[in-house]
This record gives structure tokens, sequence and C-alpha cells, in this order.
């Protein structure tokens, strides 16, 4: 069933590395350097968050860069940014990205009941779910119109019902 | 296209043009009564209309600032549509009738710590309105329209429903159609009913009352017009309704009567903004009323992770309901009764709502079993207590400078034992069909709003009369949920329209013997 699924990069590198410095930015003057590593580990918490084995790299990258750009225009969200990677780093012991997956998720459960994980959360879950390349890694089509909807097209083709019912 | 003058005080004003202010509107329209709808929200066409959960959430969400307390979402507390069409853009379609005992709350339940009143009219009489309701809206099982066809998710209930002994199970009861209806086509089994119907098979006032309303020459739709505001003459009459249009600019509509169908938090909040000299509290709320016993339902949903592929995505997302469970039977633990609904839900709504704030394997390991899920939406009696209800805010101003809504919710002491008794059921038919996983979850938000201007038969416990007329003044209607004296346990429109046919008819007599 599962299946390594790819889709083209929505934005190259440069473009991505670009907006998410404007992102950042927004009015409190960051490093250009400072918003790449903050973009990355946005990026490697999404990760954290949703393991799954079979979503290419680039797919959390695209999501990391949806979530910066909602989270980018609200009020306080450079402040809480930089509070959430300083607590992320006291729970790691260390810059939080120096770790390996174990210890990174160990340090994001030690984080997890804060105002910087709830938003960065939602705002990861809102995207990363509604992302394409996800609906396609867990058997969702999206959009069925346009295919004229699932009346000849096996809305009712459960075939193991019967079999289930009969058990003991 | 008919435009009445703003000075046209012969005219009735509905605010709202949902399930209860598009009927009304259109049943007064079709009897030669002029009207002008007053919709807060913008009218969408089919083109408008596609399968995207977030572009339409987008599209037809109610998102001016509210305040939630207690059990709600403190910046979202309930979720209502604002666009032409109200919630019947965004609802499942489940259009079930009252059962008798559910209009007597009070006697039936005999709940302590609880507001609960009987309604001040009965199924018997409320009948003929709901068979009217059924022929306007096209209800699978009813005009000769036969039941929807199930899908999986609602054959793999059916299934489960079977082994638990349950009798009435059923994919009547839909207000899509399950053939050709009314000019409308056949469901497709598109899903995204909540999305609103591509198609236009669930029914839907932007697609049926509005157009045949305005077909009539008597009425005029005018989207993108917040109402703010009901004015009254010095005999305590109302009169006008200040609304803020498309531009933000304030206008003002005289009327005859004014109906207000806001759904239940927007119709409180109305009321109580109208304050003035002579009704310093509000409208119709000399006996302090207005916003008190709000009720939503008991909501449990339930996801069953099941051995074979459901694909319950696809179809209509509520095809069919279990009814066996809405008997009022204390021996369960709990007073009134619940339905088990069919559900669909998204990926990102199983993320968000059925494993909400769950990360890490545990989320992901259950979404990799996406095509496996089969869902249920359980709803409930929810039993009154007058400190649910509707405020305004002291200071926080809406964009228009008035007052934002501030709704507060608790659960009464019925609903813990109910819920638990709900998710047991979802469990044990889930269970019957070799489910590995049931995981049961619980839904603060509200989408039915009901009550917080009810119909009581004492003047002293709610805002309306059996015809939904304030109690106070005598030219002014509450037109949609608000009404509801108790809620029940099924999706409330089927009630809301047949309650809104209802009141046209009492409005007309009204006009005919000269007492409007």
């Amino acid at each position: 069933m599962a299946k390594i699924v790819r889709r083209d990069f929505m934005l190259t590198g440069t473009a991505l590395a670009g907006l998410a410095a404007l992102a950042g930015c927004s009015g409190e003057g960051q490093a250009t350097q400072n918003n790449s590593e903050d973009f990355d580990a946005l990026a490697a918490l999404i990760v954290v968050l949703f393991p799954h084995k079979d979503i290419n790299q680039s797919v959390y990258e695209e999501v990391a860069e949806l979530a910066r750009a909602q989270l980018s225009v609200r009020e306080g969200w450079v402040r809480l940014r930089q509070e959430g990677r300083a607590a992320l780093n006291a729970a790691a012991g260390a810059p939080w990205e120096s770790l390996e997956m174990g210890a990174r998720v160990k340090a994001t459960e030690v984080i997890s009941k804060t105002r910087f994980f709830e938003t960065v959360y939602q705002a990861a879950l809102f995207e990363f779910y509604s992302h394409p390349a996800v609906w396609a890694l867990v058997g969702y089509p999206g959009s069925s119109a346009e295919q004229g909807g699932y009346l000849h097209r096996g809305f009712d083709d459960i075939d193991w019902l019967a079999e289930a019912e009969a058990a003991p | 296209m008919t435009v009445f003058a703003p000075t046209d005080d012969s005219v009735v004003v509905v605010i709202g043009s949902g399930a209860g202010g598009g009927v009304l509107a259109n049943e007064l329209a079709q009897a030669g009564v002029d009207v002008v709808c007053l919709e807060a929200g913008g009218r969408l066409s089919f083109g408008d209309i596609v399968n995207d959960e977030r572009v339409m959430d987008e599209r037809m969400t109610w998102r001016d600032q509210r305040i939630g307390e207690g059990l709600l979402n403190p910046h979202f507390p309930a979720w209502m549509c604002k666009t032409v069409g109200g919630t019947t853009m965004h609802w499942t379609a489940t259009s079930v009738r009252l059962a008798a005992h559910e209009f007597r709350a009070k006697t039936t339940y005999a709940m302590e710590n609880s507001s609960a009143i009987d309604w001040p009219l009965t199924l018997e009489e409320l009948e003929p309105f709901y068979a009217q309701a059924e022929t306007k809206m096209g209800v699978s099982g009813t005009n000769g329209l036969p039941p929807l066809p199930m899908n999986n998710n609602m054959k793999l209930l059916a299934a489960g429903a079977r082994l638990l002994g349950y009798k009435h199970v059923t994919s009547t009861g839909v207000a899509i159609n399950s053939a050709p209806y009314d000019g409308r086509p056949q469901c497709q089994q598109i899903g995204f009913c909540k999305s609103g119907c591509v198609i236009g098979a669930k029914w839907s006032t932007l697609y049926t009352e509005i157009p045949k309303a305005e077909a009539t020459g008597h009425f005029e739709l005018r989207a993108n017009s917040m109402a703010l505001q009901i004015e009254h003459d010095d005999a305590g009459r109302v009169s006008a309704v200040v609304y803020a249009d498309k531009d933000g600019a304030i206008q003002r509509q005289h009327a005859r009567a004014v109906c207000v169908a806001g759904n239940a938090i927007e119709t409180a909040r109305l009321l109580l903004n109208s304050n003035s000299a002579m009704f310093p509290d509000g409208l119709a709320n000399g006996d302090g009323q207005v916003g008190k016993n709000y009720l939503k339902h008991v909501v449990v949903g339930a996801l069953g992770f099941m051995p074979g592929a459901v694909h319950s995505y696809r179809g209509a997302q509520q095809g069919g309901h279990i009814a066996d469970e809405q008997r009022n039977d204390t021996r369960r633990g709990f007073a009134g009764g619940y339905q088990i609904e069919s559900a669909a839900f998204s990926p990102l709504s199983v993320a968000r709502i059925a494993f909400g704030g769950k990360w890490g394997p545990e989320l992901t390991d259950a979404m990799e079993d996406y095509t496996r899920i089969a869902a249920t939406f359980i709803t409930g009696e929810d039993v009154s207590q007058s400190g649910n209800g509707i405020r305004l805010h002291p200071e926080l101003k809406d964009q228009h400078g008035l007052p934002v809504p501030v709704v507060h919710y608790e659960d009464h002491e019925n609903a813990g034992p109910m819920r638990a008794h709900a998710s047991n059921s979802a469990r044990a038919l889930f269970e019957s069909l070799g489910a590995r996983r049931v995981v049961p979850f619980k839904v603060n938000m509200a989408t039915h709003n009901l009550g917080a201007c009810r119909m009581s038969a004492d003047p002293k416990d709610g805002v309306c009369n059996r015809w939904g007329r304030a109690h106070e003044i005598d030219n002014l209607f509450i037109s949609d949920g608000s009404q509801f004296s108790s809620s029940g346990s099924v999706n409330p429109t089927l009630t809301i329209v047949a309650l809104a046919i209802r009141q046209a008819g009492h409005i007309r007599e009204a006009m005919s013997a000269g007492a409007l």
C-alpha cells in the first residue's frame, strides 16, 4: 500500500529562502541567516509532529513554508518564535536541531504545553493534512465533482460486511 | 427585480435567509406579502461552490468576533454561516421529525437543575407542517422519493445496527434528492455536502426558496446587509430595521413587521442590541429571557478502525441514521435520547477533531488507516439551563461598533451519562463488525444553535408564543431555531422549516384580520 509520494516543489530553494526571510523579518529586522535556521527548525519540528515514513522531505518543507506564511502575519509571532526556540533548546540541553530524532521528540514533549507549541501545531496540522501529497499517502482523493462524484465510482462498493456480520 | 423603497412601511422585513428566514420569506411572498430579506452574507452562485473544504469555509463561515465561555472555544464558540442560504449551505440534510415526547421536555424528563419547559405546541399540531416541509425540501422516503442509496459508511452502520438488534435504521429522512425533484438533480454521491452542494441535489434556500420568492415580484433580497438594530415606535411596536449595507453605509428599512432569523446567537444579540429608553434591556426582554436557555446538542463523534476498506468520504456525508436510541428510557442512566448518524470526515477533520492535540506516531499511524475509518456522529437531547446563553460583551465592539456576543455553555449533569452511553453504542456497533480500535471524541463547538429566544406558554418563561410571535411586541417574530423550547435529539432544520411555514400562515391570517 505505502508508497513514496513525490510532488514537485511548489517553490525553488531560493524562493523559499527569500520568502522565509520576508516572513521572519516582519518588522523586527531579523538576520537572514537566523531566519534560515528558524525555517529549517520549523520543518524539522513538523517532521517530529507528523512522522509519516513515506512522505518526502520536500513536503515537510512546503508545509513549513505554508505554516510560516500563516504564522508570520500574527501579532507577536516573532517574539513567540524566539521564546519557543529558546525553550526547545533549553529542553534539549543543546541546540535542538543538533539532536537525533529520539531526543528531538523528548525535548518537544517537554514544551508541548506551551503556547508556542500549540500555535505551531495548529498551523502545521492545518497545512499538513490539507496537502495533496499527504492526501495521496492516506488515500483521500479530494475533489470528486469533476469526476461525477462516486455514484458510479464505488460509493457503495464495500464488500466485506456480510463476512463480518457472519463472524462469531 | 423587485425593489422596495426604504420608507415603504408596508413590507415585512425578514432578517436572515437560511432555513427559517429563507422559507418564511418565500412563503409570505408566495401569498403576495411584500418582503425585504436582509442577509449579512454574500450571494454565491453554483460556480462559487467547489469541492474544497478550506475554500468553502472561507466563503461561508461567520467569522465576526465572538467570545466563548464555559466549555466553548473562547475565540470561536459556534460554527455558522454568513452567506445567502445560511446554514442550509453547510448542513448535512438530516431531516427527521421530533418525537412526541420531545415536545414535552419538562413533563417527560422532570430534570433537576433545569429550566426545561414543554413546547406550547404538540407534535400533532406540527405534523401537517412537517409534511409540507418534507414536500418542499424533497426529503428521502417522503413524497414518492425513495430512501437515499446507502453509501459504504451507512451500509456499515446498518450492518452493525442489525447485529446490535436495532430496528430503526434508515436512509429516509435526508433532504438530498434520491431522485430528480423540484428541478434539482439526483445526488451523485459527491461528498463535500458541508461545503455546499455543487449540483444542488441537497436542499438549500440559496437555490430553492430565494429564487422562487424573487419570481413572485413580492420579494427583495439584500445580501451583504448586516442588521444592526430594530427600531420601534412610540406605541412599542417595531417600525424599522437599521442595517449596514455592502459598503458599510448605514441604511434604514421601515417595516410593518420584523421577523428575526439570525441563528440563535445573532438573533438574541440583535434583540439585546436594540435596547432603547422604552426597552432598556433590549426588545422582547422584559422578563430577562432573551439570550437565556441557549441549547445545542449533546454531541459525540466516534471513529471505528475497521478490518476492511470503508472509504467513508465517498457519497453523502450524512446519508442515514439509526433512531432506536431516540426514546426516553431512564434505565439507560439519563433522560432524553439520541440519534446515531452516518458521518464522514476529511483527513484534516479526522486530525483536528477526532485526534485534536495528538501528534507523533499516535496520530500518523491512525491517519495512515484513513481509508478503513468508519464514522458516526451522535446528537442527543440537551437539557435547558438558564445559565447557558448569549449576552453582550461590556466593552468589545465589532466592525459596526456593536457589542460582540458572549456565548456561555456548560454541560448539564445529564450530558455525561448520555455521552458515555452513546460512546458505548458506537463502540459496540463498530466492534460487532471487527473494529480493531474505536475512538470516541467529544465535540464542544455548536453547529446546532437553538433556544435563546424560546417559545413558551407563560410569557415569563420565554420570549415568544406558540407562533414565534414576541410576547411583548405584537409585530416582532422569532423565526429560526431560537424558538425551540427544548432541543430534542434530531437535527433541527426540518423543524425550523416546519415552524417557518406555520408562522407564515399565522402572519397572513393576522394581516387578513387586520391584526398586523
